[in-house]
């Protein structure tokens, strides 16, 4: 349909909004509280513009296009307007940007300076509150909070949990937790697309860098990290690259410069994982535990079936995460290898992930009860800051490889990055073991791409004489569908990936923060999965099983998959967690 | 039991949607028949759907609730919308400061509502009906719960309405006392048990309202005059009023005012009219030990409650309809009407009713939750003697872009009070800034003062001295928890 922008003609798709409209058209209207991932609620009244017959101006996010609009964006009462609402927003904002983490990231201070919002305008009517509602992963700062309502609307959502709501009314509304418990008390799954989403630093992951660069000066611990399949890819946003850009050897060589004494690939923990999982998998067919099996990587994931679904439990894989098979790995195998003494040695992981430290926590994920198996995860967020402080030129540097003895792996392993990575891997290893050849085309286009649920049937694995069926989800609220479905069949799949995040580990709560108008990570997070595919087709390595450092850990020290050494490093076990924990926070 | 007895008969009104209050006994379902009850609802049945609409639309009838909407059009809306199951919500949860209509009507006429309800389900296609009424009308609450009983009883509500293949329903829903769900899309999320914040619209109420269906929302004194005017036809409605606003009003009138209470006339009557001949102006002060009689003039009237304006005696000749009252800045709204004395200060209104609106929002848009409370910030600062003509500009402009960029009718209406009383009574503003208006042109710098004498008073304030002892039985006490401990951290 014809409408007309800024006096031009301009030819809309009919039912979308003047947002989509104009943003098509080369123009830029700023939004705050908009996100085209999450949904629409109008609220921060930015992206106002005049629509002729409208006495107001209207929000271009949610007012679809009408046959023959004339659309201002530009008009003086239009700028105006904007300036003013930002304004207030500063008004009531706590202006400490120098010192503030997302200062280079803010979406605020980005919208107000395109604006040219240059003075305070309005007194500030309250004071601060000088309170940060703690959480172990996640910090809540409200004088930060614009009150757009990101988190509340991703934490519902796509998380399922809604543990963030607003509390309060008018002036003093606020976001927070049902009768202001604290975050870590309620069914919080730490998955951090609230931090991820949020347009300011009202939220952010807890911070430990200060104890990692003291961990890295100290010449009495040897510093090792390895990097998770999607973080290579999602890196260079932060560094003016192409979405999507592969950042791997850069990556390896930044982590080196910083002190690093090892950089190590956590793929190939992934192989691991298939090794066992799989193993797993083709036992419970047999009958040693109940099916449909579900992935157990995602830690997101397990903090939420914990909670809410603890009769899940025994179906869920004993396989660790690749994270803590790693770090099991490194304390034990790597440890014997380099002669170093395990509690000399500090493991950090790099991943897309906040809810990864909170499994590194867990009660009986480690392996030795002298020492954690992972010390320290930190975002793909934190790594960028540690890139710049230690004056790492980023999009510059020059390629290196990962070390050795652990730094080879497979397409397979890389996967796991992304919604239906695991599942295609452990089909890959599964396929070929069950059948005892290699097959020409491993690429399981049916697990790919970003619906929220996949299903596929696999006639290569038999179970009860019948194709497997598998299913991939991505998103909790929809793997909560998932959990609804096979609570009224279970036998409707035999095995099932889940993750938290939607799409994967490539839209993970720890990854690089949004930019553009339309706020869309979901679109980013494709493009990082098309380049994570993309690497994996190119890759002469495809198949955990084949990767040449997997088959020699086990010939020297694992022995063979679901062994008793493989149980007591790769395996773990999980128990119930009460959603609600603790009293009234002070 | 009596009605709200606050329903008085001062001469000179046409009395349309007051007419059965204190007339029938709210609780006796045979009063409310005798009067012609459930006739229409009789004579609806057997029109066509069509045919109703056409009748409302033609009786030129219009929300009631403040808006003005055309009620016909409204209906015919929600009639074409695609959709199995429909809606009918009442909308009684008035809440303007002064303004009781509804109120009477609930407690005194419930059935003539529920009569309406179900005229207007059986229109639109509707089997299910919600009256939303604020918690704080208890009368209204237990009349009505005892009406809806009746009506079964009579089967005028439940399934085949009078021998007919129609059935509606009514159920109650109880506000929790929040300004804002008077506002249809929050009111929607309300009944929905969602947090009471209006949604923007698109999509409107008419094609996705509540539970997502299409739903018709309509006021209670808007609902009370339907009866009438499908068993007396369009014109018994359309000839009282004036060209645009038909049919009558009910306005409550309070403040500064002899005769206070609720009154119904005809769209268009003036100001005049309504404030001096039925009002009869405003009360006189007695002082001293003789009680010397201070008459007092009303200097103007806040039409609107906190979403209206203040319009001033000069323009008392405007006649009360939809058009005229909101070219003066004001807007009908439901009807409330506070008038004031000459003893009352402008700009100590406009802070009281920012106040409200301060206090009201629900605080999901910016404008309205940060630019009100700038508003009130500037007015505070202005009434303590520190403003400055820069702030009245400022209070102008802030004004005008929270009502152009607001996401509901609270906050696009909230600046008019402060617009409307600097557009009336700049004088007063500049005032309290200290400037005075020179005869001719320019202005002088003068100490701060009040006109009215409102603002400026210094209170008495009680201290505590040397003689404390740190006891602190002063402080849990204290109402205000004025009583800080000091010296200790």
């Amino acid at each position: 349909m014809k409408v007309i922008i800024n006096g031009k003609d301009f030819e809309a798709n009919a039912g979308e909004s003047l947002l989509a409209a104009c943003v098509r058209a080369g123009i830029n209207i700023p939004t705050l509280c908009y996100s085209k991932s999450i949904g629409v609620i109008a609220s921060c009244r930015v992206c106002v513009v005049e629509v002729k017959g409208f006495n107001n101006l209207v929000t271009s996010c949610n007012t679809p296009v009408s046959e023959g609009m004339e659309i201002t964006t530009n008009s003086k009462r239009v700028l105006d307007a904007r300036k003013t609402v930002l304004e207030l927003i500063l008004a009531d904002h706590r202006l400490e940007c120098l010192k503030c983490v997302r200062s280079g990231s803010c979406r605020l201070k980005q919208v107000c300076e395109d604006a040219g919002v240059d003075k305070g305008r309005f007194e500030r009517n309250r004071e601060y509150q000088h309170l940060d509602c703690p959480n172990k992963y996640v910090r809540r700062n409200n004088d930060k909070c614009i009150l757009c309502g990101r988190c509340v609307r991703v934490c519902k959502n796509n998380s399922e949990v809604g543990v963030l709501a607003v509390n309060g009314r008018g002036f003093d509304a606020y976001i927070g937790c049902a009768f202001d418990k604290a975050l870590e008390t309620v069914p919080c799954i730490s998955c951090g697309q609230c931090v991820a989403n949020c347009p300011t630093a009202a939220l952010v992951e807890v911070d430990r860098l200060d104890e990692l660069k003291a961990k890295i000066n100290d010449p009495n611990t040897h510093v090792v990290i390895s990097t998770a399949p999607s973080v290579r890819v999602a890196l260079g946003d932060g560094f003016g690259l192409k979405k999507g850009t592969d950042t791997t050897g850069k990556m390896v060589t930044a982590l080196k410069r910083v002190g690093f004494d090892r950089v190590f690939d956590l793929d190939l923990a992934a192989d691991f994982t298939i090794m066992e999982e799989g193993t797993e998998l083709l036992k419970r067919i047999k009958g040693s535990a109940p099916l449909p099996m579900l992935t157990s990587c995602c830690p997101g994931w397990m903090n939420y079936a914990r909670m809410m679904h603890p009769e899940l439990l025994p179906n869920i894989s004993t396989t660790k995460s690749p994270q803590q098979i790693f770090g099991a790995l490194l304390k034990s195998y790597y440890a014997r290898e380099a002669k170093i003494t395990p509690e000399k040695i500090y493991t950090v992981m790099l991943m897309p992930c906040v809810a990864k430290e909170s499994e590194a926590d867990r009660e009986g994920i480690n392996s030795s009860t002298k020492y954690r198996d992972v010390d320290m995860t930190i975002t793909v967020r934190q790594a960028i800051r540690l890139f710049r402080e230690y004056n790492i030129d980023f999009a510059n540097l020059a390629d290196t490889d990962f070390d050795d003895p652990l730094g080879l792996s497979s397409g397979a392993g890389l996967i796991f990055g992304t919604t239906g990575g695991v599942m295609e891997a452990a089909l890959r290893t599964l396929c070929e073991k069950t059948l005892g050849k290699k097959m020409n085309n491993i690429d399981f286009e049916s697990v790919r791409g970003e619906r929220g649920l996949k299903v596929a049937e696999v006639p290569e694995i038999k179970v009860g004489g019948k194709p497997a069926r598998v299913a991939v989800v991505s998103g909790i609220s929809n793997a909560e569908k998932l959990i609804q479905e096979i609570k009224q069949d279970p036998s409707k799949y035999h095995f099932i990936e889940i993750m938290a995040c939607l799409g994967g580990c490539v839209n993970g709560g720890g990854m690089p923060c949004h930019d553009g108008v339309i706020q869309n990570n979901f679109a980013n997070a494709m493009e990082r999965a098309g380049t994570l595919y993309h690497m994996d087709k190119y890759n002469k390595l495809r198949r955990s099983h084949e990767n040449p450092v997997v088959q020699k850990v086990y010939k020297d020290y694992l022995g063979e998959p679901n062994s008793e050494l493989a149980h007591k490093l790769l395996h773990t076990h999980y128990k119930a967690k009460p959603k609600y924990t603790g009293g009234q926070p002070k | 039991m009596k009605s709200n007895d606050s329903v008085s008969k001062y001469p000179g009104q046409t009395r349309l949607a007051l007419r059965n209050i204190d007339e029938i006994d709210p609780h006796k379902i045979g009063d409310y028949i005798d009067r012609d009850g459930y006739l229409a609802l009789g004579k609806a049945l057997k029109m066509s759907p069509d045919d109703i609409i056409k009748t409302i639309d033609d009786s030129g009838l219009r929300g009631r609730g403040g808006a003005g909407f055309p009620t016909g059009k409204k209906w015919s809306f929600v009639r074409a919308a695609q959709g199995d199951t429909k809606y009918v919500i009442c909308n009684a949860d008035e809440g303007d400061p002064g303004a009781f209509m509804d109120r009477a009507i609930l407690e005194g006429d419930p059935h003539s509502v529920l009569e309406a309800m179900t005229i207007a389900g059986f229109a639109v296609g509707a089997t299910k009906g919600f009256i939303y009424v604020r918690a704080e009308y208890p009368l209204a609450v237990s009349n009505l719960e005892i009406a809806i009983k009746q009506s079964h009883g009579k089967g005028f509500l439940g399934k085949n309405i009078l021998g007919s293949k129609f059935d509606f329903d009514i159920e109650l829903r109880l506000g929790a006392g929040a300004f804002v769900c008077g506002e249809e899309t929050a009111l929607i999320a309300s009944i929905e048990g969602r947090r009471g914040e209006p949604t923007p619209k698109p999509p409107f109420p008419a094609n996705s309202g509540l539970y997502k269906k299409p739903t018709l929302i309509n006021n209670v004194e808007t609902l009370t005059v339907i009866p009438m005017i499908i068993l007396r036809g369009a014109t018994y409605f359309n000839t009282i009023g004036t060209a645009t606003s038909k049919g009558t009003k009910v306005f409550a009138l309070a403040g500064n005012i002899k005769n206070g209470g609720l009154v119904e006339v005809p769209m268009g009557t003036s100001l005049k009219t309504l404030v001096y001949d039925i009002g009869g102006g405003a009360p006189s002060v007695f002082v001293g030990p003789n009680k010397v009689e201070m008459k007092r003039a009303v200097k103007a009237v806040q039409i609107g409650g906190p979403s209206g304006g203040c319009i001033p005696a000069s323009m008392f000749d405007t006649g009360l309809d939809y058009e005229s009252v909101k070219k003066l800045g004001a807007i009908l709204g439901s009807g409330g009407l506070v008038v004031m004395d000459e003893k009352t200060c402008m700009v100590d209104i406009a802070k009281f009713f920012i106040k409200f609106s301060v206090d009201e929002s629900c605080g999901k848009c910016v404008p309205c939750r940060i630019g009100n409370r700038k508003l009130l910030g500037i007015l505070e600062k202005i009434t303590s003697g520190k403003g400055a003509e820069s702030d009245i500009d400022e209070l102008v402009n802030l004004g005008k872009t929270i009502i152009s960029t607001s996401l509901c009718g609270l906050g696009q209406s909230s600046p008019n009070p402060v617009l409307s009383t600097i557009a009336n009574y700049r004088d007063e503003y500049l005032a309290h800034c200290g400037i005075k208006r020179a005869e001719g042109s320019g202005v002088q710098g003068v100490t701060p003062w009040c006109p009215a004498g409102v603002c400026f008073k210094k209170k008495a304030k009680y201290c505590i001295n040397e003689k404390c002892i740190s006891c602190g039985r002063c402080a849990p006490i204290c109402p205000v928890n004025a009583i800080h401990k000091e010296g200790e951290k």
